[in-house]
């Protein structure tokens, strides 16, 4: 049962999770590309005193990658589950409504993380290779913010869809443009790193708000 | 739960911020009746389906369900339940064998069968996404869908919404037979009632607010007649018995579940000369409108 | 459930309590004063530039005489400043207040120096370059390799991201010989080629030891400045002065600032108006007679004359404008969640309450939260009341939206 629900997913999404993967990775090469070009061009050395003195950070391209990304894969999941209210589709199945919903985000989460680890890998192989560990440490303080901000909105998306009352979705679409801003705010790599575990807690506090939603969808809250 | 009531709604009230929908509606289906619940639009036939169904959560009273709250229905039960949903909504995304796989997985008593037999009659592609359908040839993947469950009870929420009338026959026909033929239990709302009364056993009629009439098909249309006379335009107030009269030029007409000598006596009586009252039987749809009003 | 939504409104609490606030600021924020101040090594006292709003027009004038100065008149009194212009109108004085002075003192010996707390509270990169300070040319030149040091100290080649064995292992048996306590706890320079020479870095170890490391003909220079050990060095800005007359400023944990000079690294306090090493800026303004100490915070600016031969005290001015009152802030707003502040690059949450008398603000808005829910007939929850009385606004406004 568990298996058929995430291949309900996969039919429902599979032309944006190959979209958005083929992106993260056309993305990366780009950027790649970009840099290896700044390799030839200005040298090394120049690179890495401009990285380590004034605070260039190479991978900003990746800025906003994740928050869009998880947009559109939680947009391309529960948008066609509000229309026609086809969730009571989901909801009627013989398993538990938490196990359900449980297993639609568990599918999200999986994609959202394949998509984010190709280009963590792809990222950590490339650092490995050109810079010494610091820069690698840097630029995955730097980065950890975006991509913890990815799997929020994805959560928020998934709240905002299912919640059934047109007010609430507004109050609630405004807490994660807020919040997800918060994560924004500064573009001094690496400025984060004191505070990504209260990130991570953000994070946590989140996860639960679709419940809430279709717990308010079954009550025909209007 | 009584002895074979497959679902049982008790002293359900809902309003709709300060409209009332119903104030402790009070209902049963005994297992292996047909219901249809028949109202004009927004007299809460949906509203009753969401409740029954737990995705709607009445102001008070409860449902039962295989005698479980509906609001906190248990896999095993909602394996029983095979459900409809208003407009025939299934996944676009899909093609008939994709939601063919995909069902077949939640329910162990599975019936491929009865699926492709419905599958066999639509004039599809294989490949077809569902998107691409006609509402009616959605309405039979639905409904072969729901046949392949072999739940115990189907809830069907207006299921001739969208349909051509070719489709409401055939989905009708189908459910019909299978219904009867496997003693299934059936809780339908159409707002075609032509098609209910090829179906139903029980109609439970709803008005704003109440219900107006709960009994068997048969009953309902032995009991309850048109009749007709010419009038002399006087007023029919205080008549209990006589239920929407309309006159037009001289010529009355009017419904009631009384006989029609008890008619002419109450009339004649009320300063009416009913000498040419005639008395004539109705179909589902006519008993409807005669107890609803044309309004 | 019960939980999720307090958790909802628990969340949009915070963002309400670090949006509103700052949608105020927003709103009240006026610019802090932030004048031009100079010592005036002629009239012996501080001179200062305000705008005349009603006259539409710049007044200099001498803040302790009140005495007023015409443009070219401003020029001679503080000719410390203003010597380029002296020298370009031929009215450059030999002798001020009879010492000798020359155009060749003041360039070797005039300097500024700003210190933002951001230099300090920053995220940076561990990873240094080491310039060759016998370079023999004009300008300096980037050496071609990088160095880490935490436990020991690497050279890596930029080019191959590779380390360079022989050249690590010379510098670390220096390290080693000169007793150097691994782990260096923080590592000062100024990398830069756009300066005229190389004192390399001033590195703390273990021990709170300060070592003056450089490169010299390729060689390392490693020394031991015997820092007073009854200083705890925080912070240290290493400077290339036009004289060569010190190497660092160093800033303690106690807002203290001291000059290690290039008198065999004698290391001499710098008197500061009051500082606060992780919040204020500081802004040194030296000339050959007399040291400007600026210290700027957000209530306004202080400032301190020092004798530039003795670093004593000659004078100090104040300009701080008095803790300004804001009634909102004070007794509306019960806290003020911050993320980041101009004194930090780090993103850090930072909390700043009000005054008592907030909590009658939230009584006030508990009872209105009351009688909101009486009127839409909405049972209130303890947990609500509790949180109004805590939060005030900030917990009031999604108790009420987010509502069941």
């Amino acid at each position: 049962m568990e298996k058929a629900l995430l291949y309900k997913e996969w039919k429902k999404t599979h032309v944006f999770t190959l979209t958005i993967g083929v992106i993260g990775i056309i993305l990366m090469v780009y950027i790649m590309l970009k840099l290896g070009r700044s390799f030839r061009m200005a040298g090394m050395e120049h690179l890495w005193d401009v990285i380590v003195n004034r605070k260039q950070f190479l991978f900003r391209n990746l800025k906003y990658f994740p928050i869009a990304t998880a947009l559109c894969l939680g947009m391309a999941q529960y948008f066609p589950e509000v229309i026609q209210k086809r969730i009571k589709l989901s909801l009627h199945l013989p398993l538990p409504e938490k196990k359900v919903i449980l297993l639609m985000y568990s599918y999200g989460v999986g994609i959202l993380t394949i998509v984010y680890l190709l280009q963590l890998i792809a990222l950590l192989v490339f650092s490995g290779i050109n810079f010494p560990y610091e820069f690698t440490i840097n630029a995955l303080l730097t980065i950890a913010p975006w991509y913890i901000a990815g799997f929020i909105t994805y959560l928020f998306v998934a709240a905002i869809c299912l919640e059934p009352v047109w007010m609430r979705r507004i109050l609630i679409t405004l807490l994660a443009i807020a919040l997800i801003y918060l994560f924004f705010l500064s573009d001094v790599p690496a400025a984060y790193q004191s505070v990504n575990y209260l990130l991570v807690v953000a994070l946590v506090m989140v996860f639960p708000f679709g419940f809430y939603s279709v717990q308010r969808f079954k009550e025909g809250k209007q | 739960m009584g002895t074979n009531n497959i679902v049982e709604c008790k002293n359900l009230t809902h309003f709709y911020g300060k409209r009332c929908i119903y104030e402790n509606l009070n209902f049963e289906i005994p297992q292996g009746r047909i219901l249809g619940l028949l109202g004009k639009n927004g007299t809460g036939k949906t509203t009753t389906i969401n409740i029954l169904n737990g995705y709607l959560k009445p102001r008070s009273g409860e449902c039962l369900m295989f005698g479980e709250n509906s609001a906190n229905l248990s896999p095993a039960t909602k394996q029983k339940v095979g459900l409809l949903i208003e407009g025939h909504v299934q996944y676009p995304f899909m093609n008939i064998y994709e939601i063919e796989k995909y069902y077949s997985a939640f329910y162990p008593k599975w019936k491929k069968e009865a699926y492709w037999e419905l599958m066999k009659l639509l004039k599809i592609d294989p490949k077809q996404k569902l998107s691409q359908m006609s509402c009616g040839q959605k309405s039979q993947v639905a409904l072969g869908l729901i046949l392949a469950q072999d739940p115990e009870l189907l809830i069907l929420d207006d299921f001739s919404m969208g349909l051509d009338p070719g489709y409401r026959v055939l989905f009708v026909d189908y459910l019909s037979e299978y219904a009867r033929a496997e003693s299934k239990t059936v809780f339908v709302t159409s707002h075609i009632i032509q098609d209910m009364e090829r179906l139903i056993d029980d109609c439970m009629i709803m008005d704003y607010g109440r219900i107006l009439y709960q009994q068997p098909v048969e009953k309902l249309l032995n009991d309850f007649k048109r009749f007709r006379f010419s009038s002399n335009g006087q007023s029919f107030e205080g008549l209990e018995q006589v239920m929407h009269p309309v006159t037009i030029k001289g010529k009355t007409e009017f419904y009631s579940f009384e006989k029609k000598e008890e008619l002419e006596r109450v009339l004649t009586y009320s300063g009416f000369k009913p000498t040419d009252i005639k008395e004539e039987s109705l179909t589902l749809e006519e008993a409807f409108i005669g107890l609803t009003g044309k309004y | 459930m019960q939980i999720i939504r307090y958790t909802i409104i628990l969340l949009a609490t915070i963002i309400l309590a670090w949006l509103l606030p700052s949608f105020y600021h927003l709103l009240s924020d006026t610019s802090g004063r932030n004048v031009f101040t100079y010592y005036s090594s002629v009239d012996e006292a501080f001179c200062s530039i305000k705008f005349d709003e009603k006259e539409d027009r710049l007044i200099r004038y001498n803040v302790k005489t009140k005495k007023e100065y015409s443009e070219a008149e401003f020029d001679s009194i503080l000719p410390m400043f203003y010597y380029r212009q002296l020298l370009s109108d031929g009215r450059f004085p030999d002798s001020i207040n009879e010492r000798a002075i020359s155009v060749k003192e003041i360039n070797s010996r005039n300097f500024f120096y700003r210190y933002n707390a951001k230099d300090k509270n920053t995220p940076a990169i561990p990873i240094y370059t080491l310039f060759e300070s016998f370079s023999g040319r004009v300008k300096l030149e980037m050496p071609g390799d990088v160095f880490r040091l935490k436990n020991k100290i690497e050279f890596i080649n930029p080019e191959t991201n590779r380390v360079d064995k022989v050249k690590s292992e010379r510098f670390m048996r220096v390290f080693v010989q000169s007793e150097f306590q691994f782990p260096a706890k923080g590592v000062f320079g100024n990398p830069s080629t756009r300066k005229p020479y190389d004192e390399g870095y001033m590195i703390i170890d273990n021990e709170d030891q300060i070592f003056h490391l450089k490169m010299v003909n390729g060689k390392p220079f490693l020394k031991n400045t015997l820092f007073p050990k009854s200083i705890n060095p925080a912070f240290i800005s290493v400077q290339e002065p036009a004289d060569k007359s010190f190497y660092a400023f160093v800033f303690d944990d106690s807002n203290k600032v001291y000059l290690i000079t290039a008198d065999n690294y004698k290391v001499v306090q710098i008197q500061t108006p009051e500082f606060e090493v992780n919040k204020d800026r500081l802004m040194i303004m030296a000339n050959p007679l007399y040291w400007n100490i600026n210290v700027i915070s957000s209530r306004g600016k202080e400032c301190y004359a020092l004798s530039a031969d003795t670093k004593e005290v000659v004078d100090s001015l104040s300009l701080l404008a008095p803790a300004e009152y804001d009634f909102t802030l004070s007794n509306i707003l019960p806290f003020e969640l911050r993320f980041t502040t101009g004194s930090s690059d780090y993103i850090k949450p930072s909390v700043r309450f009000a005054t008592w008398w907030v909590l009658l603000t939230n009584l006030l808005l508990i009872v209105t939260f009351v009688f909101i829910g009486k009127r839409r007939n909405k049972q209130v929850q303890p947990f609500e009341l509790i949180w109004i009385g805590i939060c005030g606004i900030f917990g009031f406004i999604p108790c009420l939206i987010f509502k069941e």
